[in-house]
């Protein structure tokens, strides 16, 4: 018999090439047909907005670092992607150092408070934009219509019996850049499901839910499912694997959590848009959902005498 | 006479109660979206707590321990009544933008804290320093909070507007969260400067 | 323990009686003022303020006591006189249910013509920068001249305030419904 060569080697013993680095890579292309739509609608706004909010992201998080002594991790990428993830997310009138002032909050408060990345409860882009819209109501409420830039009510403001469905599909309505076009937003969500990037369950959770509470409400479920931002952030903002639970049945409750208090806060509640705070009350939930949804360790929990 | 100089200045930055004690908070947060607010609210807390850390300290002796502390808030509760009667009468204007934060002095941490942990046990010279010192350390942190809040959400420091007509102010200062953001940032600034001092005294 | 407290107690009462008595007519009489300085606000060239009583049902019955027993609401409304004696107009605090809570407002009505002249926001909890410009004048001046012929509703006859429609349609309801009822009592026991 040939002699066993047996390998001893340390902890970890299950490898994976994924890095942070390739994740937000990943991400990153993912974001392109959106980050064309929002160009291709909106124009020189849209470029100004993500060129700003990225820089401003980043610079935020290096000079952090650097204060605190830190190693200066901006090449991982996260910080880029937060920046463009809150330029794509507000309106295109709004103006340049409010962008700057909402991306570097997003990343201060949002996230390097916290301890930096993976330390963070609450998605950074949407804390910044929750900031933005509770600073700076009106200029957070100043929509343009797509290609001229004339000023507009978003879908959502208008209501399900003046939005045309194609419209809302192509991306030629009103409302955040990135937001509008919801092909985009599906081409690049098939990407990252592709990639193993997200996991499905939260956006299907997310969709799903708003679909029945629609039907249930009477209202017409393909609008609330188009118009506004639900499309955007059940790909891109409740998907982020820091904020969101880690077991498949706490992905499944997150999911439909979020498309409950969207619809909620549409139907009964003082803005027209809920995405932003479902998200973000989800996100707070996200521990105890971990804890809860904790799979058995094999062999305990079962009473002896059974 | 040194440690009653100390009494007095340990509110102020030691174990200030808004900053270091972190005890009444809600009406911090709650009254602070104007600097003269602050400062009212401030004083008129001050007030309470003096005369009442020195009526309980001249007691102290006569008032039994299973009752102290219904005799505690019967007394607070005295001092309040007064203060709010008299900007009720005095500073209406004030009284109205204060309201129910008034009353709530009663129940305020630092009050009844101060009477039981301090008054109880010590001189009336003392406690009446030591109140004093409290007081002023609250006034001063909700001050300066209250002086950030109205400079960012209003554009404007003690009523006198700085910014223009209609310029564009960071509503979400004035705002409850607002509140709590500016307070974490002072708190991390004064661990900074402790940490600061302890590191030179050493 | 129980004489200590009892004599605490004691000691808290008188004071406070004390201070209540002096500074209670000065309150009083702070209340007053400010509620006439409203008024004026709401009804231009008035120099003293009625106030009348009403109840919807049994009209003429001005004793609260009796109102009370019959459990019947009291609807106040504030009438001005000039300085020739002639009435000027009659105002009334409406509310509505805005995003931070009630809002209240002071709304006044022409004598002559029972067309709205002016509205006062009392109190409002509204956000602000965003629902706090209720009290722009540029809104509120939208209600002047409205009676209760006009629908007084948002997206109507009012115009939102861009962002706020929960405090503006507050201050809609707060007009149209207190309208309605004032001008009906009003009118209705003479």
């Amino acid at each position: 018999m040939d002699e066993l060569k047996l390998l001893v080697s340390p902890s970890p013993h299950v490898r994976d090439t994924d890095t942070t680095e390739k994740i937000m890579f990943a991400v990153l292309i993912g974001l392109l047909p959106v980050v064309a739509a929002a160009i291709y609608f909106f124009r020189w706004p849209a470029v100004r907005i993500l060129l700003l909010s990225s820089a401003a992201a980043v610079a935020t998080e290096a000079i952090w670092q650097r204060l605190r002594g830190q190693p200066i991790r901006i090449g991982d990428g996260s910080a880029l992607i937060t920046g463009l993830l809150l330029g794509l997310s507000v309106p295109p009138t709004l103006p340049s150092w409010m962008v700057v002032v909402g991306s570097a909050f997003a990343i201060a408060i949002g996230k390097q408070v916290f301890g930096g990345l993976g330390h963070n409860p609450f998605n950074p882009a949407l804390v910044g934009r929750a900031f933005l819209t509770a600073s700076f109501g009106r200029a957070m409420t100043t929509w343009t219509a797509p290609l001229d830039g004339v000023t507009a009510a978003t879908p959502l403001a208008l209501g399900a019996a003046v939005s045309r469905i194609p419209d809302l599909f192509f991306g030629q309505v009103a409302g955040s850049i990135g937001e509008t076009s919801a092909l985009a937003i599906l081409l690049g969500g098939i990407y990252l499901f592709y990639k193993g990037v997200i996991d499905y369950r939260i956006p299907v959770g997310i969709g799903a839910t708003v679909t029945v509470f629609a039907l249930l409400a009477g209202e017409n479920p393909i609008f609330h499912l188009l118009a506004g931002s639900v499309l955007f952030g059940a790909v891109y903002m409740a998907t982020d694997m820091v904020t969101s639970p880690v077991t498949k049945a706490g992905r499944w409750i997150f999911g439909i959590g979020i498309g409950v208090i969207i619809m909620v806060i549409r139907l009964w509640g003082g803005y027209p848009e809920g995405v932003t705070f479902a998200i973000l009350l989800m996100n707070a939930v996200t521990p105890l959902l971990n804890r809860w949804t904790r799979p058995r360790i094999y062999g305990q929990g079962v009473k002896a005498s059974e | 006479m040194a440690r009653l100089w100390k009494n007095f200045v340990n509110g102020l930055w030691n174990e200030n109660p808004t900053f270091r004690i972190m005890i009444g908070l809600c009406p911090v947060l709650a009254v602070t979206t104007e600097a003269i607010n602050g400062i009212g609210m401030g004083l008129a807390t001050t007030f309470v707590l003096v005369c009442s850390s020195a009526l309980v300290s001249l007691l102290r002796k006569v008032i039994p321990e299973k009752v102290r502390i219904p005799a505690y808030i019967v007394v607070i509760a005295t001092f309040v009544t007064i203060v709010d009667l008299f900007m009720n009468a005095y500073l209406p204007d004030l009284h109205q933008v204060l309201g129910l934060f008034i009353p709530l002095i009663v129940v305020n941490c630092i009050v009844l804290g101060r009477a039981e942990a301090f008054a109880s046990k010590n001189s009336v010279v003392s406690s009446i320093l030591d109140g004093l010192g409290m007081g002023l350390g609250f006034t001063w942190a909700l001050t300066v909070l209250a002086a950030v809040r109205e400079l960012l959400g209003s554009g404007s420091i003690f009523g006198w507007k700085l910014a223009a007509d209609g310029a564009t102010t960071i509503g979400v200062m004035s705002l409850p969260p607002g509140a709590f953001i500016t307070l974490g940032i002072l708190m991390a600034l004064m661990n900074m400067i402790a940490a600061r001092q302890k590191r030179r005294a050493s | 323990m129980v004489v200590v407290l009892s004599v605490i107690a004691m000691v808290s009462a008188a004071v406070l009686s004390l201070v209540y008595g002096k500074t209670s007519v000065i309150i009083e009489e702070n209340a007053a003022r400010a509620l006439e300085s409203s008024v004026l606000e709401v009804l231009p060239g008035t120099a003293t303020v009625n106030m009348i009583r009403r109840s919807p049902d049994e009209l003429g019955v001005d004793d609260p006591q009796e109102m009370r027993e019959k459990g019947q609401e009291t609807t106040i409304i504030y009438q001005g006189v000039d300085e020739q004696g002639q009435i000027v107009g009659y105002a009334f605090v409406g509310e509505g249910n805005g995003y931070g809570g009630v809002v209240r407002v002071l709304v006044g009505v022409d004598e002559a013509t029972d067309q709205v002249l002016n509205v006062k926001i009392l109190n409002h909890a509204e956000t602000p920068g965003l629902g706090s410009r209720i009290e722009e004048e540029g809104f509120r001046s939208q209600f002047a001249g409205k009676t209760v012929d006009d629908p007084i509703t948002v997206n109507q006859d009012i115009q939102i305030i861009s962002g706020a429609t929960i405090s503006s349609r507050a201050v809609a309801d707060a007009v149209r419904e207190g309208l309605q009822d004032t001008v009906r009592i009003y009118r209705g026991g003479e």
